[in-house]
């Protein structure tokens, strides 16, 4: 199953949110859709569903142009939106209903997915009765009802304390390996980089940078290296490193404190890193952490985004 | 029906069900109607004991001035219903002093004007036209006896000069009379069914977009199935609601007929009649609903539902005038018209089928035109309710409608 989107453009009165994007998502694989607040993340979630029409682009599943109500998409919101003061199993069933199982099988489904999320004893609550992240539970619950094969998640873990935080994530990712698509848009990196295997970053209305997230991460130089140094069998502090590599500043081309006594060291080229090593043991020095440094998806996503026009 | 819209209304109609207010609104109303047919005959009963004991006490004075003995005599005979006592004092001295007897009022007689002094006439008194036409007679009857006819022969002639009305309407169940009451209670009735009720679909619309259930309902099912369950499932929680209503009437006012039928000729309601109140009754409540909901998801807070649905209500108190004014004239020529017109149809329509016989071609018509416009309007604030709902902030201005129905 293959989701594409290609060159939608949205404007809202003189407001243009996408500017020609073109994403894919594809089923197996959790696609983490980032960008800034107001970057059009919901919007392009709504166009897929059907809520909005692009001004242009079009949205097809398998090379069809999807019909929402043909396409069955659990959704889940990311201003929640169930009824406050409505029971939570009488809610869960009136959504399955309205997206067409019979009433039998919505409260079936209802039960089941009540159970695996440890709240079934409180199925005859009203909904606000409850605590915030059980009520996000609910709204996850609404969302797979119709066992859907999209599921389209805008901050799904907001909220939620981290033993909740890993109950949804395996739910989530019990849905990815069960051959799902799911779309997963948010802000929090840390989310996204520990769930998602491919991210697509949404920036001045188009996507910015996508791809495989370890892909991503390989394609940057791996030139900075995180350093702990001993002399003379004393630990090395941040300060005494840096004023010791200070007559050597030709070899590298930045250092600055980085971790617990570490320091990070940017070289101009890759190949400077073996050089540097051999200076630094020739020095007197013994490596006590030698570490290529990786970017992480923060770091990623904030290059990418930095500059550009806020859209709030 | 698509099952969708099923299941919207059954939500919507359940939770009218559960909701207390509407039991409770529903109980009392039922139990004012039952009070109201009640009451005039449980009061009648005590009145007409005291009716049969004391007739006269209940007889008020008329002082009379100017007149001759004789004409005292005529005029006590064609007025029953007051005591006449000859009196020579101006009417303001008469009238002023304390009497323990009720007074109505001083008659002076005169052959160039008489003249009738009441301390303070009300709106729907009849007497001053009794007194007035009493006047009349008794002069005929002078003038006819110093014309040499014997008096008695003359007050018989006067008084009983046969006249009867024949109302045609009335003929064919129509007498526009006795069906005026009828026409009038059903239109209040659904007047303020379309303004609560539309005001109460709008509230919850409202409502549901203030605490974002509306994104999650548009991506469940269609806006059209939504819109079209939300206002059949209220419309028929305001049906039940009336049907009980009207029942407690229509239960308490055969058990007191006696009583009723002087103060409320309901007259005949015929099938027809009934038939044709469903269905334009249908059509008007759906028209209004529409819009109503449509307005509805234009803000985003039920605190400003009142100010957006004004939009609606102003035009439809228009209507109403139009279709109240009908009642008095029903065959008028601008009633007709409006009966074809879009939005007035039902209404108007339904006040000339309940007071007159309206032409098959013409009913249906009418019916044609409102459901057309019933579509129209569906569609309309289907498309308004789809679009509306995912605005947020400001209200919506009329220029930024017309945008939203290009999408």
């Amino acid at each position: 199953m293959r989701l594409e989107l290609t060159d939608i453009h949205k404007s809202f009165g003189t407001k243009h949110v996408l500017r020609g994007l073109s994403l894919h998502v594809e089923n197996g694989r959790a696609t983490g859709l980032l960008g800034r607040n107001g970057s059009g993340k919901t919007t392009t979630a709504r166009i897929i569903l059907n809520v909005f029409l692009p001004d242009k682009g079009t949205v097809t599943l398998d090379g069809r142009t999807i019909r929402a109500e043909d396409a069955d998409i659990g959704y889940l919101p990311e201003e929640k939106g169930l009824y406050p003061k409505l029971p939570v199993l009488d809610q869960l069933i009136y959504f399955g209903r309205l997206r067409g199982l019979p009433r039998r099988q919505a409260l079936e489904a209802a039960e089941h997915w009540l159970g695996v999320v440890e709240l079934s004893h409180e199925k005859s609550r009203r909904l606000e009765t409850l605590s915030k992240g059980n009520q996000q539970k609910v709204q996850l619950i609404c969302a797979l009802l119709t066992n859907p094969q999209i599921l389209i998640l805008d901050e799904p873990f907001g909220g939620l304390d981290p033993v909740n935080a890993r109950l949804l994530k395996t739910i989530v990712n019990e849905q990815v390996a069960d051959g799902k698509l799911v779309l997963f848009s948010s802000h929090q990196m840390a989310d996204v980089e520990s769930f998602c295997d491919d991210i697509a970053i949404l920036h001045d209305g188009v996507i910015a940078r996508s791809g495989r997230l370890s892909d991503i991460k390989r394609s940057y130089p791996q030139n900075r290296v995180e350093l702990r140094l001993v002399r003379d069998g004393r630990l090395q502090s941040q300060r005494e490193v840096m004023e010791a590599l200070k007559p050597k500043s030709q070899a590298f081309d930045s250092i600055a404190p980085y971790g617990q006594d570490t320091v990070a060291v940017r070289f101009r080229s890759e190949t400077d890193r073996l050089p540097f090593l051999r200076t630094l043991i020739d020095s007197g020095f013994d490596v006590d952490l030698y570490r290529i440094l990786v970017p992480s998806l923060d770091e990623i996503f904030v290059e990418t985004t930095a500059g550009g026009q806020s859209h709030e | 029906m698509n099952k969708r819209v099923l299941t919207v209304i059954q939500f919507e109609f359940l939770s009218f069900l559960k909701y207390k207010l509407y039991v409770i609104l529903t109980a009392v109303l039922c139990l004012l109607v039952f009070a109201a047919f009640f009451l005039p005959g449980l009061l009648a009963g005590d009145g007409q004991a005291d009716v049969i004991a004391e007739p006269a006490a209940d007889r008020q004075i008329l002082y009379v001035s100017g007149g001759s003995d004789r004409e005292l005599a005529v005029l006590g005979d064609l007025l029953p219903e007051f005591s006449l006592q000859a009196s020579a004092e101006p009417a303001k001295a008469l009238l002023a002093s304390d009497s323990d007897e009720p007074v109505y009022g001083v008659l002076s007689l005169s052959v160039t004007g008489s003249e009738l002094t009441v301390p303070g006439l009300a709106m729907t008194d009849y007497l001053p036209g009794r007194i007035q036409r009493a006047v009349e007679q008794m002069s005929i009857i002078s003038s006819l006896r110093e014309a040499g006819m014997p008096e008695g022969e003359a007050f018989e002639r006067v008084v009983n000069i046969p006249f009867s009305l024949r109302d045609l309407s009335a003929d064919e169940g129509k007498g526009q009379s006795q069906t005026y009451i009828y026409a009038y209670i059903i239109l209040m009735l659904l007047y303020l069914s379309v303004i609560i009720y539309g005001q109460v679909v709008a509230g919850n619309i409202a409502s549901e977009k203030g605490n974002r259930t509306m994104e999650l309902l548009i991506t469940s099912t269609k806006p059209l199935n939504l819109l079209v369950g939300k206002v059949m499932g209220s419309g028929l929680a305001g049906l039940l609601q009336l049907t009980l209503i009207l029942g407690s009437a229509l239960v308490s006012y055969s058990l007191n007929r006696a009583q009723l039928t002087e103060l409320m000729p309901l007259g005949e309601v015929t099938p027809a009649m009934l038939l044709y109140t469903l269905l334009f009754f249908t059509l008007g409540y759906f028209t209004s609903a529409f819009l109503f909901s449509a307005l509805g998801s234009l803000v985003s807070r039920t605190e400003d539902v009142n100010r957006t649905v004004m939009a609606i209500s102003f035009p439809l108190i228009a209507v109403f005038m139009a279709a109240m004014s009908a009642l008095f004239n029903p065959a008028a020529s601008y009633v007709r018209t409006l009966s074809f017109v879009p939005f007035f149809a039902p209404f108007l329509m339904f006040v000339r089928t309940q007071m007159l016989v309206v032409p098959p071609w013409e009913i249906l018509l009418s019916v044609v035109i409102s459901l057309v416009t019933l579509a129209g309007v569906a569609w309309i604030s289907a498309k308004i309710y789809r679009l509306g709902t995912l605005f947020y902030g400001n209200s919506v201005k009329p220029k930024e409608l017309m945008r939203m129905l290009r999408y």
